[in-house]
């Protein structure tokens, strides 16, 4: 032990560390560790107080790196800089220091928002690290579905870790929970990452025994598991390779044990009871407390039993189902209104890449009268869903309120609903309103009769036309009837705490940094917010101020796949360019060779090398998955219109990077 | 080639080389008597230190501050980077004829490999007994612990020495301290401190080639210099004339042996490479009088060998 450090540690613990980190406490054989192993073996256990200090020490020192961003990777360059905080993150694993992995929990998303860009490799990478320390000591199910969804990720060492996380979890005693979620993972892994069967069923049997060595137990034991594992995997999948994937498996098990399927120990509420409970909601004349009763008591049985299985479609469903009809048909009390928020976070902290989730948390927030918060909803959920056109007519109709500063952006979001989907009556009413009460009224007119030429048998539009025609139209009030609504709830809660606040906090801070994009886009307007936060490492404001072109945008990190694919694309990169990042990102696969497709000049060539991500729509979705595929179709219909401009290029490139910059917010609910 | 030279701020050195402080005084011998850096080496390192110090005259924390930057950037690296050790830069050092039929053993500490894999290590000797007995399940599962360390290793430049010449100590029934002692792994065990578990490596010169084969490294073994994580007590440089770098036996009465040492680039390590694991619970590293004796009679041997008594300088009487 070095004892003039541990002397100068026990005065001022957190200069030390420092000193450490930087190479500043001597030399000695402590260069020739790592700081994790050096420190592992002069902090025994038995020196609790000083692992406290350490502990304590080491968070500080976290804080400081982060806070210092700057200034560090002009100093020490990306590889110094994430080895160092890497290995203080390791050294908190090693040494099982609590404190520190507390504060993480609490805050998981805004630390991996930092960490996980500076990746080099899979042995450096501050976010794995991260999530690694998670697995320990874990106080409930929070990361249940984090674990769940990581284990699909296509770097074999998050599976790892996804693995240890769900080994972890609280279990009172009884294993059998964690590894039957373990098998589950792997299911989720072998129907998500692989595309043939063959490869999925190796893959299952090399882990699944591997799993069966870690833990001994009779055959009959894992078969049970593995039988039930497979029924769950049924009713969440519905893919050829899942059921190949189940049959062959079933195959595989011994003729006496197959015949003796047991009885599955959870289930979800029957469908039968959802349809019933949906049936009554839709009838006006129902008590809105005895539905409540009825609706909670149901997505609490599907909860548990997403939390026994990992499977969280039918707790995801029947909220977002039965969640969007009692908004909008029965006013809930405020108790009710916030429990159903609760449920509703814990379908985020699912399924935080689910449209519908968002779609119902944005009407919540509208019903409870939370206009700022609706937007940022909303922008987020543009940014993951961009072809999601009710959200996109809903900000727009939102940010009116704002005021003339606003309506050019307005404008421009019902102009894009218009071009994608020219009979979208919602944007065209919106924009004509608009356009009459700013004193438009011959646009507003022009914009009715250019969509009723299209649906000449709406009557509604008609006579909106006719209004505007007469100038009979009322002043355009720019709320809804839901407001309303929330009136006659008996008092919103607008004034009440979010529970997810940090969480919210990132909402909030994407949803201001997406406006101010938008607005430099279209109307070349000032982003002091994106400027600060891309030059503290943060990966979307860096892709936005990147596409931008602001001469203030700093050097990528390693990891923030948009901004480097954004120099690429800027750079006009030839096309091995691509193929390295793919390498490098090999969890971005589908967006990247999209990407590449989009930059081949020859439009043609581009449509042959064409090939769809896996897009599932469970725990383990991801937007982008789905917005490359929805791009890929319109990328194919333009191309076999004639030749695709590069605006064309541009527009889709754009949307993809932003899609992909930021992964869904993590909500931190604990969901137990 | 690029040829070799004397590292920057000699006059630090010198300064440094006269601590009372013995662990400061071996670290700037170490760099002062070192023969195979080339120039190359030596001036990136003397960026790095004028990175950290800008244009004020360097103190030794500036020199260790630029050397932890240095091991960072340049020796512990990620892959599938190269460590300068195997790139041109250090072709001075670099060692070619090193034959295919020998075996190689290292040492290798266990600790993150078993925090990965949420083994202890009686229950990895556990898995690793059932999987040798021909249970399949634990096969795989030993499977999946080398590639769980595996992802967790980067690609620095390790320190191995030869199995034939070590076999005394592989086969003692202490053998985690004897060749802890014989390969100078003074950082393995701490008076007060916590046991250390490791592993017993061992693998062929043509599986390190075949290693290296797949990456853009230009040599396979080198030489151990100062500047691959040589800058503490229990490391020793060799004069030139030397074959290979020389481990410091950490038990003074036995420091005049003198055991080959190489410095090779990353494999994937499987489960035939791992002979068994271990622990180490006693301190290891002779601190006072007793480093002073084990570096001098070090160097004495050293000097001997090579017919180089101009080479280094004791640390008696200074």
């Amino acid at each position: 032990m070095n004892q003039q450090w541990l002397a100068a540690f026990r005065e001022a613990p957190q200069a030390s560390v420092s000193n450490l980190f930087a190479g500043r406490a001597g030399a000695g054989s402590a260069t020739r560790l790592d700081v994790p192993e050096l420190l592992r073996q002069w902090f025994p256990q038995s020196m609790k107080a000083d692992r406290a200090a350490l502990d304590d020490a080491l968070r500080s020192w976290l804080l400081e790196a982060r806070k210092d961003y700057t200034a560090s990777i002009r100093r020490l360059g990306f590889a110094a800089y994430a080895k160092r905080i890497g290995d203080a993150l390791i050294t908190l694993q090693l040494l099982d220091l609590p404190r520190t992995k507390d504060a993480i929990r609490a805050d998981l998303d805004a630390w991996l928002r930092w960490l996980a860009p500076l990746r080099l490799a899979p042995e450096r990478d501050p976010a794995l690290e991260c999530l690694r320390l998670l697995t320990r000591g874990q106080p409930d199910s929070r990361h249940l579905a984090t674990w769940l969804r990581i284990a699909a990720d296509r770097r074999e060492e998050y599976l790892t870790v996804a693995l240890a996380g769900l080994e972890q979890l609280p279990n009172d005693g009884d294993a059998r929970k964690n590894q039957a979620l373990m098998v589950q993972a792997l299911l989720h892994r072998a129907t998500t990452v692989f595309h043939e069967i063959n490869g999925a069923r190796r893959f299952f049997n090399r882990r699944f025994r591997s799993l069966r060595g870690l833990f001994p137990r009779g055959p009959d034991h894992w078969t049970a598991i593995l039988d039930e594992a497979l029924v769950h995997l049924s009713e969440r999948v519905g893919s050829d390779l899942a059921n190949d994937l189940a049959e062959s498996l079933r195959e595989q098990m011994s003729p006496n044990v197959r015949g003796r399927r047991q009885q599955s120990r959870y289930s979800p509420a029957p469908e039968q009871e959802w349809r019933q409970l949906r049936n009554d909601i839709d009838k006006v004349d129902q008590e809105p407390r005895e539905l409540a009763g009825r609706l909670f008591d149901l997505l609490d049985r599907n909860q548990k039993y997403a939390l026994g299985t990992g499977h969280s479609a039918p707790f995801v469903r029947s909220l977002c189902n039965l969640g969007n009809a009692i908004l909008d048909r029965h006013p809930f009390g405020r108790g009710q209104m916030q429990e159903l928020h609760v449920m509703i976070e814990r379908a985020l902290v699912w399924e935080p890449g689910n449209a519908y989730c968002w779609s119902l948390w944005a009407q919540w927030l509208q019903v409870n009268g939370r206009p700022d918060a609706q937007e940022a909803v909303l922008r987020e959920m543009l940014r993951m869903f961009p072809r999601n056109l009710v959200a996109r007519v809903e900000l727009a109709r939102l940010i009116l309120r704002h005021g003339e500063g606003s309506w050019a952006e307005a404008e421009h979001h019902l102009d894009s609903v218009i071009e994608q989907d020219s009979e979208n009556a919602h944007a065209h009413a919106v924009l004509a309103r608009h356009q009459y009460s700013c004193g438009r009224g011959p646009e507003a007119a022009t914009t009715l009769q250019a969509y009723l030429s299209r649906k000449p048998d709406d009557q509604q539009a008609q006579d909106l036309l006719d209004s505007i025609r007469m100038e009979r139209l009322p002043a355009y009030v720019r709320g809804n009837s839901q407001d309303e609504m929330r009136d006659a709830a008996g008092g919103d809660v607008g004034d009440s705490p979010l529970l997810a606040a940090s969480t919210f906090a990132e909402v909030l801070r994407r949803g201001r940094l997406s406006g101010e994009f938008t607005r430099a886009l279209i109307a070349g307007q000032e982003t002091p917010l994106i400027e600060q936060q891309s030059q503290a490492g943060d990966a979307l404001a860096g892709f936005y101020s990147q596409w931008l072109g602001l001469r203030s945008t700093p050097e990528p990190p390693p990891h923030a796949w948009a901004w480097n694919a954004c120099v690429r694309w800027q750079q006009i990169a030839p096309l091995n360019a691509w193929d390295e990042l793919a390498q490098r990102f090999p969890e971005a696969a589908g967006e990247t060779n999209f990407l590449r497709r989009l930059a081949c000049q020859d439009a043609q060539k581009s449509q042959s090398s064409r090939r769809s991500p896996m897009v599932t729509t469970d725990v383990c979705a991801r937007p982008v998955d789905l917005f490359v595929e929805q791009a890929s179709e319109t990328w194919a219909q333009l191309v076999a219109a004639g030749s695709p401009d590069q605006s064309d290029r541009d527009g889709l490139a754009c949307a993809v990077m932003a899609c992909a910059a930021a992964e869904a917010p993590q909500f931190g609910a604990n969901v137990a | 080639m690029p040829s070799v030279t004397m590292p920057p701020h000699a006059e630090l050195l010198q300064r440094s080389s006269r601590s009372g402080d013995l662990v400061v005084a071996s670290a700037a011998d170490n760099c002062r008597f070192d023969e195979r850096t080339g120039v190359d080496r030596w001036q990136r390192f003397a960026e790095l230190l004028a990175s950290v110090v800008g244009a004020a005259a360097p103190t030794w924390g500036d020199w260790t501050e630029a050397y932890r930057l240095h091991l960072d950037r340049h020796c512990n690296v990620a892959r599938p980077s190269v460590a300068d050790a195997f790139l041109e830069v250090n072709r001075p050092a670099w060692l070619q004829e090193i034959g295919d039929n020998q075996s190689l053993v290292r040492v290798e500490d266990l600790s993150r490999a078993l925090d990965g894999s949420g083994l202890d290590l009686e229950g990895l000797r556990d898995l690793l007994r059932r999987a040798d007995g021909k249970d399949g399940d634990a096969q795989q599962a030993v499977g999946i612990f080398f590639n769980v360390w595996n992802e967790r290793r980067d690609a620095r430049p390790a320190f191995a020495a030869f199995w034939d010449e070590v076999q005394e100590e592989v086969a003692a029934p202490d053998w985690p301290h004897a060749l802890r002692d014989r390969l100078g792994l003074g950082h393995f065990g701490y008076a007060g401190g916590a046991g250390q578990p490791i592993a017993l490596m061992r693998y062929s010169v043509l599986e390190v080639r075949a290693a290296q084969a797949k990456t853009a490294a230009g040599a396979a073994f080198s030489m151990p210099t100062v500047l691959d994580g040589g800058l503490h007590e229990f490391f020793y440089p060799v004069p030139r004339e030397h074959q290979y770098g020389s481990t410091i036996h950490l038990a003074p009465e036995q420091a005049g042996t003198l055991t080959a040492e190489v410095l090779h680039c990353r494999i994937d390590y499987e489960r035939r490479h791992l002979e068994r694991v271990g622990e180490i619970t006693l301190p290891g590293g002779p601190t006072g009088h007793k480093l002073r004796e084990a570096r001098d009679i070090h160097l004495y041997a050293l000097q001997y060998e090579c017919d180089r008594a101009d080479f280094g300088e004791p640390l008696e009487n200074r």
